[in-house]
């Protein structure tokens, strides 16, 4: 029944969708259903408003269950034998409540997350076989190990692993580094932790970034929950995307600024927000806001999209906020030359004011990096505490990402990161092309290397991991709480070190899985002729 | 007349001689209604001083923000920034010149060990650098399984679990398990990572006075008497200390700490970023120094960074503890998991410690560790001007405060930063304790020196010279 849904036209599915409104209707070209090109075009938004009624209802439906079992086991192991062992007097260190969504539905599908592998993230992985025979409660290795395609590592340009092998000399490099300075310098880069090497990969981002100056932490999360606190405080107002990333709400909370959440993507309503924020003042006291500060992400991870901004660029100017861009999955690959949103859309980089980035995605390395104009650096430097306590970043890592900046800016003489920046759109591109050929449900934007995949009931996540595994494809699954309660998704992540041919394959692959999970929410198209 | 007119008043006749009473409480109700319907509406709120779209227009324009950062201050001004051109051992290259390096935290000198680095050159070759992915998605490597294991065998625990960053593990450790309504009972020299933890995880945060057990008992005491108060049920409880103070250089007096812990009812957190791999005879840490058994405390974390040459931090703890921070440690799951070779640096000093027993193995090492420190503590309690803070023999750690301190901290950290230039002219690196404008409690300016394994009793002596000849800036 669900398969000849699948393939129904959009009349029924736009008449049964009752969420139906003008805005949908008129995205998707009335009542036709959203064929690969046109889908290629909407944004996440107007894609939400297809979800078919059926995979709502099943996927409440399948928690109703499993919350009702799970409640039903708890109150048969209260009765036998207690639920918290507890020390008595003391209060149980992890109360029920907390712990039920671990305990009785992440429990029951663990085995899809944490799967650990034997080799570097290249685009190919080992995974190490797991086996568990009491569900899921203990999880042995079994020694073997499955060669799968990597679908799942943030290795855009396939710089993780041996990047291009012979010719590719970075690890030659990093050794050298490592040599020279060790593992760890053993202390904070604001005392002697900062190499010449540092100094060199600041000068590289920011000259690659057209900014002033930059600095590098040694955790990307941390480059976060350490700038934001260190920059804003009490007065400060963070209006901030509603889907920003766990780091930078850990460093929102820890400054002490009054944060206003502003709806994904939403000019319309950031701009409300900010009109209203700067006529009110403060809460209570009224008094003007000392700076206020949009906080945005380049990609989003988990859809797939771009931030809007050209439009938060101009909202920023007409009421002089400051801009804050976490490029943590956009720098490298984004942009004609992987320079980032910026480049992407055409916005100079001198309107962000701060620009923050990783190295752990693009450029295979650890840690992150924040540009701006040097007087800022400066600041930063003298009192953000992942310079003032925090070790510097590993040498050898630094040195990683000095190569790979060099490889992709084509300082090192060759036309190997011009080739990479190409590679990894064309197969972005193509992949998210092939997948809603078959008629998957597929977010994101053009020319974004994440292509989530719409799931939406709880229970297809297990099924198409599993699945998919068996077929050697290594996916991440995600759902609750990493997303919202009925929008559980496959995203994949597409590397340069692919092959057309790796692509395609798992295109196969990937169709006959969703043929089994039953996930082909689309109309499926012909296969139109591939532009390589 | 209107149609069905007489149906209706049929209908009504035959109802007031059935049911009177019936008919007069609906009629009631009905006249209710339409009197409510039509009452004047209460406005709780005076709707006069919504602004118009004119007002906000002009309060828009109006608006001037602040600048991003603020103007340079004089400590600003006198911190320097240093570059190094070579690896932390016994002696750094400084701003081009070599000098006897006793600023950075490197207590065993195993950081350029070639043992570690013929270790990772393998995993670099191997595994590349960066694991691209969270521990969730394909970032777990089988190196980072093996030092879990490694540590929670070296340590004696359940479980360990390990972060990429040292400046995380407390920071995310703490609000995995303590909420809004907790209770945490935390020493006041405690680290910035901690001091972060509790603010971030908004539960209850009480001081006690540095390494005071009265003033400790007294506050467990109140509690046990509010609880009898209030009767509300128990919340979680823990008390937070450091196995050695990063900031005072001396020791927390565990024995005392469990017993009052059991006494009355809390749960212990020791974080071990300095003792770990300084104390003990194998290096586990304060328990392993008091002979304590390491499961009566309930979490310990710790950091990679320091003794062993990686970097990192670490959890250990039984089998609920560790592995609800998989799941919950803010640290852990959204972060990229450490790059295997780190994980390898980390392991094979693991390894140095507890197997080898030969005159480059852990033993050894310890022992240098604490005789150096045991040499400089005198050498530096005779300085001029400057006192020694803490007295814990086997630090090594130390921090000199100023003998007479100015009453500003400010103007205090400029002076003790000229006398850290001037040892530095002379060859020996110390840091001039900085703090970020965000630690809310600190300890008053400090001149902090470390030893390390590596160094030589003539070392020692340079040094100690060389401070001497520093204090003269202090005049």
């Amino acid at each position: 029944m669900a398969v000849a849904r699948g393939k129904a036209t959009a009349a029924p599915a736009a008449k049964a969708n009752g969420r139906g409104s003008a805005r949908a209707a008129k995205s998707a070209g009335g009542e036709k259903r959203a064929d690969a090109d046109t889908s290629a075009r909407m944004t996440n938004r107007e894609r939400e408003e297809h979800v078919p009624v059926f995979a709502i209802f099943t996927a409440y439906f399948g928690y109703a269950v499993l919350i009702a079992f799970g409640y039903m086991r708890d109150a048969y192991r209260r009765l036998v034998s207690g639920l918290n062992h507890s020390k008595p007097g003391y209060a149980p260190l992890l109360s029920d409540f907390d712990d039920f969504y671990t305990r009785r539905l992440y429990r029951r599908i663990e085995d899809c997350w944490n799967r650990p592998i034997c080799s570097g993230p290249g685009a190919y992985i080992d995974v190490m076989e797991r086996v568990s025979s009491d569900q899921n409660k203990t999880i042995h290795l079994t020694g073997n190990s499955i060669r799968a395609l990597n679908l799942a590592s943030y290795n855009y340009l396939g710089f993780g692993a041996r990047g291009l092998d012979e010719k590719d000399h970075s690890v030659d490099y990093v050794i050298e580094a490592m040599r020279d300075y060790g593992v760890s310098m053993a202390s904070p880069s604001g005392e002697l932790g900062t190499t010449m090497l540092h100094r060199e990969l600041e000068e590289v981002v920011a000259d690659y970034l057209g900014k002033e100056a930059a600095l590098v932490y040694g955790m990307g999360y941390a480059t976060n929950s350490s700038t934001l606190p260190a920059l804003f405080g009490k007065g400060d107002l963070i209006v901030s995307d509603s889907l920003n990333h766990a780091s930078i709400v850990t460093g929102a909370r820890a400054s002490g600024a009054k944060i206003y959440p502003f709806r994904h993507n939403d000019a319309e309503n950031l701009e409300k927000i900010i009109r209203n924020a700067i006529a009110d003042g403060q809460p209570r006291t009224h008094r003007p806001w000392k700076r206020i500060v949009i906080v945005v992400e380049g990609i989003y991870s988990m859809e797939g999209e771009y931030c809007i901004l050209p439009e938060i660029v101009a909202l920023k100017k007409k009421y002089r906020c400051y801009l804050y861009l976490d490029e943590a999955h956009s720098i490298g690959a984004s942009g004609r030359t992987g320079r980032g949103v910026c480049e992407h859309f055409g916005v100079d980089t001198a309107d962000v004011d701060i620009m923050m980035g990783t190295f752990t995605k693009s450029f295979a390395s650890v840690g992150g990096y924040i540009a701006g104009s040097r007087e800022l650096i400066d600041y930063l430097r003298f009192t953000a505490p992942g310079f003032v306590y925090a070790n510097s970043m590993t040498p050898p890592a630094v040195q990683q990402a000095i190569s790979a900046l060099r490889i992709i800016t084509g300082e090192d003489g060759t036309t190997i990161g011009e080739e990479k920046l190409t590679a990894l759109k064309r197969n972005s591109n193509y992949f998210r092309k092939r997948l809603m050929e078959i008629g998957l449900e597929v977010y994101g934007d053009e020319d974004s290397p994440v292509v989530p995949v719409m799931l939406y009931n709880p229970a297809k996540m297990p099924a198409f991991s599993r699945e998919c595994l068996k077929k050697g494809l290594a996916v991440v699954v995600v759902g609750f709480p990493a997303t919202s309660l009925i929008a559980s998704r496959a995203r994949f992540c597409i590397s340069a070190a692919h092959t057309i041919a790796d692509l395609e394959a798992a295109v196969q692959s990937i169709s006959e899985v969703a043929d089994r999970v039953m996930i082909k929410y689309c109309t499926p198209t012909e296969q139109k002729s591939v532009s390589a | 007349m209107l149609p069905y007119a007489d149906v209706v008043m049929g209908h009504i006749s035959t109802l007031i001689e059935e049911d009177p009473l019936h008919v007069v409480v609906e009629v009631f109700l009905i006249a209710m209604v339409f009197f409510l319907l039509f009452q004047k509406q209460y406005r709780v709120k005076n709707r006069d001083d919504k602004l118009t779209e004119k007002e906000v227009e002009q309060l828009c324009q109006e608006w001037e923000p602040e600048p991003l950062a603020p103007a340079i201050s004089n400590v600003q001004a006198a911190t320097p920034t240093h570059v190094v051109s070579s690896g932390a051992g016994r002696t750094c290259v400084v701003d081009g010149a070599e000098k006897l390096n006793f600023g950075t935290m490197n207590f065993l000198g195993l950081q350029n060990d070639e043992r570690v680095n013929e270790a990772c050159r393998k995993t670099l070759r191997k595994y590349g650098v960066g694991s691209c992915g969270p521990r969730g998605f394909y970032g777990t490597v089988d190196v980072h399984l093996e030092l879990e294991d490694n540590l929670s065998s070296f340590m004696g625990t359940e479980k360990a679990i390990a972060f990429s960053y040292g400046l995380a593990t407390a920071t995310s450790v703490i609000p995995a398990f303590l909420k809004r309504g907790d209770l945490i009972i935390c020493d006041e020299s405690c680290n910035f990572a901690i001091q972060q933890g509790c603010s971030l995880s908004r539960s209850t945060v009480k001081y006690f006075k540095h390494n005071d057990m009265e003033d400790l008992e007294r506050l467990l005491r109140e509690q046990v008497e509010r609880d009898a108060a209030s009767g509300n049920s128990l919340n979680r409880r823990f008390i937070i200390t450091e196995g050695l103070y990063l900031n005072v250089g001396d020791i927390c007096p565990l024995p005392q700490l469990v017993e009052l812990k059991d006494k009355y009812r809390f749960r212990l957190l020791v974080d071990e970023t300095v003792s770990f791999g300084t104390l003990g005879k194998y290096g586990r840490g304060v328990t392993e120094y008091f002979g304590i058994d390491i499961t009566r405390v309930e979490i310990i974390t710790g950091s990679l960074e320091h003794s062993l040459a990686s970097i990192g931090g670490f959890c250990v703890g039984d089998r609920i503890v560790v592995d609800h921070q998989r799941l919950s440690a803010s640290g852990y799951c959204f972060s990229a998991s450490q790059p295997p070779y780190t994980a390898v640096a980390a392991s094979v000093s693991i390894d140095i410690l507890r197997d080898d027993d030969g005159p480059h193995g852990g033993r050894a090492k310890l022992e240098r560790v604490r005789a150096n420190a045991r040499t400089m503590r005198p050498a530096l309690a005779q300085l001029p001007g400057l006192r020694l803070r803490g007295s814990f023999d086997e630090s090594p750690i130390f921090h000199l405060e100023l003998e007479t301190p100015s009453g500003s901290d400010d103007d205090d950290y400029i002076l003790l930063q000229r006398v850290a230039e001037a040892a530095l002219q002379s060859g020996v690196a110390v840091i001039a304790v900085r703090y970020s404008h965000l630690q809310l409690r600190r300890q008053p300016p400090s001149l902090r020196v470390t030893v390390s394994a590596a160094h030589t009793d003539d070392d020692i002596t340079k040094a100690a010279a060389a401070l001497k000849k520093a204090c003269k800036a202090l005049k």
